[in-house]
């Protein structure tokens, strides 16, 4: 469930602007006040949704839209896995 | 069910369909690509499906416009949509992406204060470019991505139909996308987003926006309680989705003693069979372990005799979670509550069915509640009954009567909550896969685009309650609003001006039905919305207007035309057969369950 920030040691400039435009997080964003009360902020082309073609189940391929750089670099069939997928709960 | 109405025909012809002075919102697409890049791409291509351009860039740009058309079929705004592109060598697989290039909030016009709201709908519902000189949607797209340029469906095997990505990419920059931070729950800058507002966690009962950071965390993987609150949405379902008849999950329901009840949450674990079926229900025992904490079952049980046949209370803390199931399940119960130990609300209890250090099978359903709710239901026990009954849901895909978000178990950061499930059928454009042989009349996603303040013309199917009517037309604050009132005083119920497709604010009798001969034959013709999904007529007749009785298709009238005004209305006409020198008759407006 825990979303890890994209490693991007290693990474091919494309897929370096890629991470940056699938980057969710809010840090840096700078928040406009208008005179009017609007209020805006830039999203820094953050946040993008991102589709690949990717192999899925019974090697068809199949295309599917990515939130999330990690993830989608882990399906892609090049792609290589940035980080571990999360473990399950065990709470107690 | 709402108020029937009727209307004694006295009137004329109507005349117009759509409402006047609608602007079709226009895609501007801005080339970003240096020379000889992507748009400017001049490498010799042959035309393809439809797709007229003779070089690489010609084609994507066809492409883009063609989905800017389809989407600008149905958006309305008075300010042009100014979509930058960007291609770029993104790596093997990838194909294309969108987002908004800002987000405001409290802008003139906003439908909800304090709500981030996606630049190019902000500027639509404010009427003026609120970003002057910026644009409002980014597309970065693969100048090597397996691509197939055809403006038609026919995609060859190994390709994707550019059209396709772009429509369903081009949804997340108009507003399909939730802002909410996917690992904390934290709210997009401190405040809620559009989208979110309308999401429902159906364990909680309540939209996202009244959650905490961490019970929307939860929420986000908490298939398939998690479901789209849009009214425009929901009233669509049964148009556009197959029906499948299913469980979406259990109400689970206490009683006390003195017959009061209280519906519960209910929150399933991971391990474990899930409530049956047709259900479950039976009293409720506190578990006895004899330690300082008598309720944690983190060791055998002092009153297994007692937990025998009926449902576990037990206390979260202490042991795993599953260990304490294990424990009740060897004493007899036949279902496990967990109390939560910690506010607020529930978590997905997990395990991996191993107690003492020897693999175990878990065959009784554990489900957990608030530590508010345990405490109620200790302080109340004895004589609790519980009472799972299952939520019946009509349509694939859905939860009781609302589409369902994409929540898989294990948070799918790639896809999760800004999509529809994979569950719906047929399938959606906006699900996290991109399907072949999508409806490109853009099916659902036009009411969910609708729902979050996009104003959305030609929506191809019925979608439209009362309430949300009423909500469209008057808005919060206005009065007269109840189906019988008349606050444009043209003599025509609010409720009349929703059966007939007309504009309850302004005086327009002249949009009544009418009553006329045509070559020696009575001709009734009238209009009707198309819109709505909670209405029905009947014809009545009468000929001493004293009392009416129903006029019978095939004996007293037949259907002669029934001619469509664009998406939103339809002309019926009538012909009776055989009327006596003098009759009556009026449309009988009814509500339908």
């Amino acid at each position: 469930m825990k979303r890890e920030p994209p490693d991007l040691q290693g990474l091919s400039d494309e897929m370096k602007l890629l991470a940056a435009r699938m980057d969710r997080e809010t840090e840096g964003l700078k928040v406009v006040e208008h005179a009017d009360g609007r209020r805006s902020v830039s999203l820094e082309g953050r946040f993008h949704h991102m589709s690949a073609m990717v192999p899925g189940a019974g090697g068809k391929r199949e295309i599917r839209c990515f939130t999330d750089f990690n993830e989608m670099a882990a399906a892609l069939p090049d792609g290589r896995s940035v980080s571990a997928p999360p473990p399950p709960s065990h709470d107690r | 069910m709402i108020a029937s109405a009727s209307r004694l025909l006295v009137a004329i012809l109507l005349t117009a369909a759509h409402p006047a002075g609608l602007r079709a919102a226009e895609f501007v697409f801005v080339n970003l690509d240096g020379p000889g890049e992507g748009l400017n791409d001049a490498t010799p291509a042959a035309p393809v499906g439809g797709n007229p351009g003779t070089t690489l860039g010609a084609q994507r740009l066809a492409v883009l416009q063609k989905a800017g058309e389809i989407w600008g079929s149905y958006l309305v705004s008075a300010v042009p949509i100014q979509v930058q592109v960007d291609f770029g060598v993104l790596g093997t697989g990838v194909l294309a992406g969108a987002a908004a290039v800002s987000e405001q909030l409290n802008f003139q016009n906003a439908p909800q204060s304090n709500t981030w709201y996606p630049v190019a709908l902000a500027n639509s519902l404010a009427g003026v470019d609120l970003e002057p000189g910026v644009n409002d949607i980014s597309i970065t797209a693969n100048s090597s991505g397996a691509f197939y340029y055809g403006l038609d469906s026919a995609t060859p095997p190994g390709t994707a139909n550019f059209v396709d990505v772009l429509l369903h990419e081009m949804g997340h920059g108009l507003g399909f996308v939730s802002f909410v931070n996917a690992s904390t729950g934290n709210l997009f800058l401190g405040q809620k987003d559009v989208f979110s507002t309308f999401i429902r966690d159906e364990i909680h009962r309540v939209t996202w926006p009244d959650l905490t950071s961490a019970q929307r965390a939860a929420s986000a993987v908490n298939d398939p309680n998690l479901a789209w609150d849009g009214p425009f949405t929901t009233a669509g379902l049964p148009q556009k989705l197959a029906t499948q008849p299913g469980i979406s999950g259990f109400r689970l329901t206490a009683t006390f003693l003195g017959d009061f009840t209280q519906i519960l949450t209910n929150q399933p674990a991971e391990f474990g069979p899930s409530v049956p079926n047709n259900g479950l229900s039976g009293e409720l025992v506190i578990t006895d372990t004899g330690f300082a904490d008598p309720t944690n079952a983190c060791g055998p049980l002092l009153n297994a005799a007692q937990v025998a046949g009926k449902i576990a209370f037990v206390r979260r803390g202490t042991c795993f979670f599953d260990d304490k199931v294990f424990r009740a399940q060897q004493a007899g119960a036949i279902a496990v509550l967990i109390a939560n130990n910690t506010t607020p609300g529930v978590i997905k209890a997990g395990g991996d069915s191993i107690v003492d250090n020897a693999p175990v099978t878990i065959s009784i359903p554990t489900v957990m509640v608030s530590q508010e709710e345990g405490d109620a239901l200790l302080a109340a026990s004895p004589g609790v009954q519980l009472s799972f009954s299952p939520i019946p849901s009509q349509f694939a895909g859905t939860y009781e009567s609302r589409l369902r978000l994409y929540a898989p178990i294990f948070f799918s950061s790639g896809s999760s909550v800004s999509h529809w499930t994979t569950d719906a059928s047929p399938n959606l454009l906006m699900e996290p896969f991109i399907n072949p042989n999508l409806d490109r009349k853009l099916d659902l996603t036009l009411t969910q685009m609708k729902d979050i303040g996009w104003q959305v013309i030609e929506i191809p199917f019925p979608h439209l309650t009362y309430e949300s009517w009423r909500s469209l037309e008057f808005g919060d604050e206005e009065f007269l609003t109840e189906p019988g009132d008349d606050p444009d005083r043209d003599g025509v119920t609010n409720l009349e001006e929703y059966f007939f497709g007309n504009d309850p604010n302004t005086s327009d009798v002249a949009r009544l039905p009418t009553f006329h001969l045509a070559g020696g034959q009575a001709e009734l013709v009238f209009t009707r919305s198309k819109l709505t999904t909670d209405l029905a007529y009947a014809l009545e007749k009468s000929t001493s207007l004293d009392s009416f009785q129903p006029a019978v298709l095939g004996l007293d009238y037949q259907i002669l035309s029934t001619v469509s005004l664009g998406t939103d209305a339809e002309t019926v006409t009538l012909r009776l057969l055989d009327p006596p020198a003098a009759l009556f008759l009026r449309l009988r407006i009814t509500g339908t369950p």
